[in-house]
């Protein structure tokens, strides 16, 4: 047996009399069934290894969720009641008989009334018989009337 | 999908999930949750990808609860398998196994001894082909048979021992190179 199949021999961890013979000849390959037999024994130790559980995290998601669906309860009463603060009152249109308005004028400012009498200046001539009197109007300021009698 | 999107989409999914369908998801993933954790770990080498990667394949579980039937078994580790492949791909390199304690009696030593070569085997299981790591994992350390391991792997049973038998040496050399 060679090197090479006693080493497929080993891996197939087959077993017969061909394969010890070579075994109590070839040191390497003695080591090498060795070292195979000793990784089997740490596989299967490999398979009880314990390792912490996976956390499928169940509770915290689930105590989310309620604090999720709490605050959007909250959130759906606060807009309710927002908007309802905001909303415009309900406009109601009704139809009737349309008329046009003409836009009056405004009304004329009252005229101020003087309460005082137009100033009356008698003036006095060389001529008895003549006499000038001055009409001085406030509205006419500054004009003169002249009345000659 | 990435780990933080399948970790949120499994949170939602078990939120929003009452009645016995999801009765059937719980028991299932308690009964075989340290299978595919010991699975993923042995085909990825760091308990945190393996950790990712088994939440990956509850998540597919629960969505395909409904067309599983018979034993889960075939299937998780079929997912798990090809979760593993995917994650194995785009990862990075994997850090050192912290060092050994000291401990001086002599079972510590013992028990110290095969610490070392577990250590030294996961090393050795990066070294190995994908295909030779995946017949290895579910072989030699998850213990199933020939024809299971061939009919999660989608080759034949001959195939599976040509390659656990490779591998078997590759490691047995690694480790006896690396002592």
């Amino acid at each position: 047996m060679t090197c090479q199949e006693c080493e497929l021999a080993l891996g197939l961890e087959q077993s017969d009399a061909r394969l010890d013979e070579h075994l109590r000849e070839c040191t390497e390959c003695r080591e090498l069934s060795i070292e195979l037999r000793a990784n089997a024994e740490a596989f299967a130790s490999m398979a009880t290894d314990k390792f912490a559980p996976v956390r499928v995290p169940v509770g915290r998601p689930v105590l989310s969720a309620a604090f999720a669906a709490a605050a959007a309860i909250l959130l759906a009463i606060f807009a309710a009641f927002h908007f309802r603060e905001q909303k415009l009152p309900p406009v109601h249109y009704t139809l009737g008989p349309m008329t046009l308005e003409i836009p009056q004028p405004p009304p004329p400012a009252p005229k101020r009334v003087r309460a005082t009498q137009p100033l009356m200046v008698k003036m006095l001539t060389d001529d008895p018989n003549v006499v000038i009197y001055w009409q001085i109007d406030a509205e006419q300021e500054g004009q003169q009337e002249g009345m000659e009698r | 999908m990435t780990n933080e999107a399948a970790a949120e989409e499994l949170t939602l999914a078990i939120v929003s999930r009452t009645g016995p369908r999801d009765r059937d998801f719980d028991r299932l993933m308690r009964a075989h949750e340290r299978m595919v954790v010991n699975t993923a770990y042995r085909l990825l080498g760091r308990i945190e990808d393996a950790r990712d990667a088994a939440q990956e394949v509850f998540l597919r579980l629960l969505k395909n609860l409904d067309q599983i039937e018979g034993d889960p078994k075939p299937w998780l580790y079929r997912v798990t398998v090809n979760v593993c492949n995917d994650h194995y791909r785009r990862r990075l390199p994997v850090r050192e196994p912290d060092a050994r304690r000291a401990d001086p009696s002599p079972d510590a030593s013992i028990i110290l001894e095969l610490e070392d070569r577990k250590r030294l085997l996961m090393r050795g299981l990066e070294t190995l082909a994908p295909r030779e790591r995946t017949a290895i994992v579910l072989r030699d350390i998850e213990g199933l048979s020939t024809r299971e391991t061939a009919a999660i792997l989608g080759i034949e049973e001959v195939s599976v021992r040509s390659l656990i038998s490779i591998a078997r040496v590759k490691l047995a050399k690694f480790v006896r190179d690396n002592k």
